[in-house]
């Protein structure tokens, strides 16, 4: 067909409109970066209703066990 | 890739699958960042609106649902609503006219340096005229079927065209483009 486009013309095409390669590479970085901070987001969120199941208030320890109130006051102190 | 196989990777992408994100990086953002160059002619624009998407991607995948719809559908449309969104912004603020858009492209894709590699800057030149005198639908059409490689069955679940009248569009859109390539 007279008007059909040959291959080789849609791949000058394709150059002449594609994106940059640093572009693409960082913008993938960030995008996975994202998806990870938003699925650590939604641990912290199921982590703290299930505390709320349980009626604990205080802060919780990288155990799982709940740090008396105090404890913060007094390392607080030994900085002072 | 199909259909299917992008609706389970979108399903991945909500539980927060890292390769799930790069694989649906990887297949949308070469097309959609060549929808906005298309439409907008301007490099940097173009890479801001096609990040954006993935922003938006990361906030609204959870509303994704695959018994009401693909996702590919779901994401052009989110990057169809952005285009829309910086259109209003752009004319809101009034700060960035057109014409910038028209003179810095040449300049933002001398950067590419697959340009200096396979395409003749003369070539480019006509091209990007002759894409600048497109309607926007055309553009749309342009982007989505020679840049992106969608089928005309894709091409009309996103256009909500009908194929026949797609074939007539990118017949005539061919016959432009062959004449920029013949001008050359």
């Amino acid at each position: 067909m007279k008007n059909e486009i040959r291959q080789s013309e849609i791949d000058k095409i394709r150059d002449i409109f594609a994106p940059d390669k640093t572009f693409l590479e960082k913008g993938k970085k960030g995008f996975v970066s994202e998806i990870i901070k938003s699925k650590s987001t939604v641990t912290e969120k199921k982590f703290v209703r299930i505390v709320d199941i349980h009626g604990k208030e205080d802060h919780i320890g990288s155990n799982g066990g709940t740090l008396p109130r105090a404890m913060g006051k007094d390392s607080e102190r030994s900085h002072n | 890739m199909e259909n299917n196989d992008l609706n389970i990777l979108a399903e991945k992408l909500k539980a927060g699958d890292e390769n799930a994100a790069e694989m649906l990086y990887d297949y949308f953002a070469p097309k959609i960042y060549s929808f906005y160059i298309v439409r907008i002619l301007h490099k940097e624009t173009a890479e801001d609106l096609t990040q954006d998407v993935f922003i938006k991607l990361i906030k609204k995948i959870h509303t994704f649902d695959p018994k009401k719809g693909d996702f590919a559908p779901w994401i052009w449309q989110v990057a169809r609503n952005n285009l829309i969104d910086h259109y209003r912004n752009t004319a809101k603020r009034n700060l960035i006219s057109f014409l910038p858009y028209l003179d810095a492209f040449p300049q933002g894709i001398s950067k590419n340096e697959n340009l200096f590699f396979d395409v003749n800057r003369e070539i480019a030149q006509e091209i990007i005229s002759t894409v600048r005198e497109f309607t926007d639908d055309e553009k749309n059409i342009f982007s989505l079927y020679h840049l992106s490689g969608m089928t005309y069955k894709e091409l009309s679940k996103i256009t909500k065209k009908s194929e026949g009248s797609l074939r007539v569009a990118i017949f005539r859109l061919n016959k432009k483009i062959k004449k920029a390539f013949n001008e050359k």
